[in-house]
């Protein structure tokens, strides 16, 4: 398998590695897996005034599904919650170069985002 | 589909025997077997091969309970499926995550004995779910396949799935250590 420089970077250097505290309010915490490869993904996201403030993740697998992983919450930091529903799988796959066997590494990537998001939706809910 | 129950001669079931299996083996084999072909035409010999190989796949494939597990489910119409998984829950992907990070440090680490006990812990843990595909495949079939029972057992299948894989790439990372 060749990889990508951009892949091997984040395979190299993980952005946001972490995790934060998935009982607080303003955390949304998505988990998420693809038993075939063994791999499981934790993403997170602290929001404040509707603001992604810091995204963390936590990814056992593949170098694909690292970078993928790296890549998102890197991407999160800085969006509304609005703005990080449009993040979509194949902008990741073009970011990274994926080849066509890792595509679901980063669609294991969207998933995880729609979780967490799901997460602190239904928190905010819950609240008021 | 291919169904390797068929290719070896044997009802469709999640409890099946060793030694019933590689009978099994043996006997579909009989016919197929190199010796039978040594003076037939190159046509014939590489059919015969082929064939052979098939076989050898459909016993491998069935000897393992989870591949067993997964080819039942697929034959009946509930394929897995590829990529992200919607059956497990939260928590389990939590424990999952645990299990992987110790996996993580028992891979670093340098001390056998615990990699030792480690290993049999997950094994215990796919053991578990072994037994209780075991009964759920057993209630299914007494249900005659019915979709409404289908849900658990995939449930289980893929809890075992990702244990599996994590013991196998954990066995296989250490060995390389320590040859």
């Amino acid at each position: 398998m060749v990889y990508s420089e951009k892949v091997i970077d984040h395979y190299e250097n993980p952005r946001n590695v972490g995790s934060l505290d998935k009982d607080a309010d303003n955390v949304g915490t998505g988990i998420v897996g693809a038993p075939e490869c063994g791999d499981v993904m934790k993403l997170q996201i602290q929001v404040e005034d509707g603001v992604i403030k810091d995204a963390k993740f936590k990814t056992f697998g593949c170098g694909s599904a690292i970078a993928s992983s790296s890549l998102a919450t890197e991407w999160l930091k800085g969006r509304t919650i609005e703005e990080a529903t449009e993040i979509r799988n194949v902008d990741i796959v073009e970011e990274l170069a994926l080849p066509p066997v890792k595509i679901h590494c980063s669609v294991l990537a969207e998933d995880a985002i729609k979780q967490a998001l799901a997460d602190y939706q239904k928190k905010q809910e819950e609240k008021s | 589909m291919h169904d390797p129950f068929l290719l070896l001669n044997l009802p469709r079931g999640f409890d099946l025997d060793d030694c019933v299996l590689r009978g099994a083996l043996i006997k579909a084999s009989l016919d197929w077997h190199p010796d039978r072909f040594a003076l037939a035409s190159e046509q014939e010999r590489q059919r015969a091969e082929a064939k052979m190989a098939e076989l050898n796949e459909a016993y491998a494939q069935l000897r393992d309970p989870l591949q067993r597990a997964e080819i039942l489910l697929s034959l009946a119409g509930f394929p897995l499926g590829e990529g992200s998984d919607h059956t497990s829950s939260p928590e389990f992907l939590m424990e999952m995550m645990e299990w992987k990070e110790k996996a993580a440090e028992h891979e670093k680490g340098d001390n056998p004995e615990q990699l030792h006990v480690f290993c049999q812990q997950l094994q215990q843990e796919i053991d578990q779910r072994v037994e209780k595909l075991r009964d759920g495949f057993r209630a299914w079939q007494k249900a005659d396949y019915c979709p409404g029972t289908v849900a658990p057992l995939r449930a289980l299948l893929t809890e075992a799935i990702y244990l599996q894989r994590t013991l196998d790439s954990l066995q296989e990372a250490t060995q390389h250590h320590h040859d």
